[in-house]
């Protein structure tokens, strides 16, 4: 049972996950009906199932929000902000029950009683729901005991399709009960096609108004078993014929391609004896035509028995696109062993083509291409199974912008593009905060106030764009909003202020816009609770260049500000170049590489100990790293000079010798090594040995610092 | 309920405010049947009709039937929200029932 909670809380995460989303699209688009139908869907799901794995709690509470969403479908409730921020608060209200679901007395109970009346009043102030609905409010704390209790059929997943046919007595009014209501509940519970008959209505004189006339035959595939379509007309069981057929398996249907004709429809429904169709076959017409002219059943009879065909054929269809699309729910944990042991092969074959090549065994050598082959696809393709559309960050965001925006009193637009641009899940997932704190600075301090906004000649309303795109082995991240910019002067004064600069340094623009990185920079008059206190941007430079990623702004006084975050598709493979310092092999990501230059000891002598290269022009400092590392050993004749581009500024990593481009699967350091800053993991080469990875951006700060503060 | 009615072009048009539903279903019928029965072609406008259930939607096919058991030229106009709704849940395609008229 636990595991059945935890599949049902994984779910209902993602169910808030796509409410919240649902939501703030509705508030943008009130008349869209799909919108209010997947709000409806959301919380009818996580209700019903909610009921069904226990968690009863969140079964009740979401039960009105259900039913005011019931009525928003039936146009009886319109969409309103007010509606909107009431249902994002009983979101956020159901998915702290979830936190909580082992300590429910940590729940307040007077924000879960305000939520449900404030729902409530909704209800109440329904004109249309009259007296019926009133007893159904006052009816509520019944429901639970009267909850049919969840059995094994519930459960079944299997679909199939049941003919229903439902003919009111003609009472049924009498009792106040109103037919639609049921129909509604047949459709909630699945796909459905509803077939109203009128022939029982009478000449207009004999009509009675208050009896019911009406019929209906509801074809419906649903998951749900019978007992739970029976359940729908529990009410009225004494009131109306009810009949509830199961017409087909979809299963059965997709092993049996062949359609269900008219006439064995008919005969089925009891509606035609197979005589009456043979006889009537004997003519040339359409079986359809040939029936109704013939008059052994009437038109409306030939019409709905055609639209349970349809209905059918269509259910096939449907299954056919749902079987083609379907998924595997796969636990995270069990994606990251897979990509641990694609990794293990990856290094098993490398030290394989290396025993090929090393004994010059040509059969072992043909054996070994053809395993390095299959192991690179492997590779990709369990990398790609890691890989998730930014867009799950981009929603939580539109919340945010949202929020703090109404907050502030400012207007704020989103927009955001490439949403479906793909990242490694860990890369998301640690994305999240980062792209929080740039977008609570842009909001707090880059969108001015509409009245500000106005009187510099912009549209009230300011825009924030979040844009996603590939560039080679990374994915490009552009943050932008057209708000007041960042005064590249204003920077330079504060770091005068407190020290970073001194007062006659000669900064450009762009080198004063990185100080917002430095720690405790802050260029914001005033602190809020939102942003401002210079604790921050530096902290988000360093969870971007943890994940191997770049960080860069630009921005202009009164225009706006763009941040451009640069992360790489992966965080478990990338492409490196393989060095070596005596006999010790590094690896340095390749992606922050621009060129290899050659240092002699003439040239060495010549940089008089300043460790600065001059090439095709430009001043670049380099740092010796056998020196860094304090590696014995003699120093080769010509040295290598990797230069390498960190946040615009080039700087060369002397090694000995360059041995290539290599893939390279990291392997995490032990905590022993945590404090080793210039290291970011490790790998396993080809012949066995080990490899360290160099962290570029850690082995520059204290020269960044340096120069920035020189 | 409330139903307002004006001669435009020959027409009868009967404008329908309030619940179409069975606490109102005989009231309402009480007012329409000698409508259905006088040779005077009808319009039934449900702009402004709030809540619609299963007897308003039935007294909706009866007035369709009527139509063509007297052969009578009978439209209905426009359709509130509330109406389409329940049309919708009654199976019916609102479309179809409005032939000469457009959705509100």
């Amino acid at each position: 049972m636990d595991t059945q909670k935890e599949a049902y809380k994984v779910e209902a995460y993602e169910l808030l996950s796509e409410l919240e989303t649902s939501l703030l699209e509705l508030e943008a688009s009130p008349d869209d009906f799909e919108l209010v139908d997947r709000v409806f869907r959301a919380m009818h799901t996580i209700k019903g199932s909610g009921a069904m794995f226990g968690f009863d709690d969140i079964a009740e509470f979401t039960h009105d929000v259900e039913t005011v969403f019931d009525l928003v479908r039936d146009g009886q409730i319109p969409v309103s902000t007010h509606l909107v921020n009431l249902a994002l608060q009983a979101r956020d209200h159901i998915k702290l029950m979830l936190d909580l679901s082992d300590q429910t007395d940590a729940i307040d109970q007077n924000e879960t009683r305000d939520i449900i009346d404030a729902f409530r009043a909704f209800l109440e102030d329904t004109p249309e729901q009259g007296e019926d609905e009133e007893q159904e409010i006052i009816a509520l704390p019944q429901e639970k005991s009267e909850k049919p209790k969840p059995s094994k059929k519930d459960a079944q997943t299997e679909e199939n399709i049941y003919r229903i046919r439902f003919a009111p007595h003609e009472d049924l009014f009498h009792t106040g009960t109103n037919p639609l209501n049921l129909l509604a509940e047949l459709q909630g519970l699945g796909h459905s096609k509803i077939i109203l008959h009128t022939e029982r209505l009478p000449a207009a004189e004999d009509y009675q108004p208050e009896a019911c006339y009406l019929y209906w035959d509801i074809l419906l595939t649903t998951e749900k078993s019978i007992d739970t379509i029976k359940d729908v007309f529990i009410f009225v069981e004494d009131a109306c014929d009810l009949s509830i057929e199961m017409i087909d398996t979809l299963s059965d249907l997709m092993t049996d391609p062949k359609n269900k004709r008219l006439g064995e429809i008919l005969v089925e429904r009891g509606d035609l004896t197979p005589d009456l169709i043979d006889t009537a076959l004997s003519g040339q017409k359409r079986i359809g035509e040939i029936l109704t002219d013939s008059k052994v059943v009437s038109k409306e009879k030939v019409d709905t028995a055609l639209a349970e065909q349809t209905f059918v054929q269509e259910s096939r269809k449907r299954h056919e696109q749902k079987a083609s699309a379907t998924s595997v729910r796969v636990a995270a944990e069990k994606l990251d062993t897979l990509v641990n042991l694609v990794g293990e092969l990856v290094t098993v074959q490398a030290r394989l083509s290396q025993k090929a090549i090393t004994d010059r065994d040509s059969e072992l050598l043909s054996i070994t291409e053809v395993v390095e082959r299959l192991t690179a696809e492997l590779r990709d393709n369990t990398l790609s199974i890691r890989m998730l559309p930014i867009d799950v960050s981009f929603s939580k965001l539109r919340r945010l912008v949202r929020d703090l925006s109404n907050e502030l009193g400012k207007d704020i637009l989103l927009k955001t593009e490439g949403g479906d641009t793909e990242l490694d899940k860990t890369v998301i997932e640690q994305l999240n905060d980062p792209l929080v704190h740039i977008l609570r600075n842009s909001i707090d301090h880059g969108i001015e106030m509409p009245e500000q906004r106005q009187a510099a000649g912009k549209p009230e309303q300011g825009v924030i764009r979040l844009k996603a795109e590939h560039s080679g082995a990374n994915v490009l991240i552009h943050i932008s909003d057209d708000g007041s910019g960042i005064d590249a002067q204003t920077i330079r004064k504060k770091a005068i202020e407190k020290g970073l600069l001194s007062s006659e340094a000669e900064r450009s623009d762009k080198e004063l816009l990185q100080m917002i990185f430095l720690p405790g920079f802050s260029t914001a008059g005033s602190v809020t609770n939102v942003s401002g206190r210079g604790v921050g941007m530096d902290v988000v430079k360093s969870s971007i260049e943890n994940l191997r990623g770049t960080i860069d702004i630009q921005s202009q006084k009164g225009a706006g500000t763009t941040i451009t975050l640069k992360l790489p598709l992966t965080l478990a493979i990338i492409d490196g170049l393989l060095v070596e310092i005596d006999t010790e092999k590094y690896v340095l990501p390749l992606a922050a590489i621009e060129e290899c230059v050659e240092l002699t000891q003439e040239t060495l002598a010549d940089t008089h100990g300043r460790n600065i290269l001059n090439i095709r022009g430009e001043i670049v400092p380099f740092i010796p790293l056998r020196e860094r590392f304090a590696i014995e050993g003699e120093r080769p004749s010509i040295e290598q000079v990797v230069i390498n581009s960190v946040d615009g500024q080039r700087v060369g990593i002397v090694v000995d010798r360059v041995i290539g481009e290599h893939q390279i699967v990291i392997k995490t350091m032990n905590s022993l090594y945590k404090n080793v800053e210039e290291i970011s993991g490790a790998t396993i080469l080809g012949d066995g040995t080990v490899a360290l990875i160099l962290d570029i951006q850690k082995l520059l700060k204290d020269i960044s610092v340096e120069s920035l503060a020189a | 309920m409330a139903i307002e009615k004006e001669s435009i072009n020959g027409r009868l048009v009967c404008k329908f405010s309030g619940d179409l539903n069975i606490w109102e279903a005989g009231n309402i019928w009480q007012d329409i049947l000698p409508l259905l029965c006088a040779p005077e072609p009808l319009t039934f406008d449900l702009a402004e009709v709030g809540e619609c259930d299963g007897a308003g939607v039935q007294i909706l096919c009866q007035i369709q039937n009527a139509s063509t058991a007297h052969s009578k030229s009978i439209e209905i106009a426009t359709l509130s929200q509330p109406v389409t709704a329940a049309l919708q849940q009654a199976g019916l395609d609102p479309n179809l029932f409005t032939e000469h008229g457009e959705e509100s």
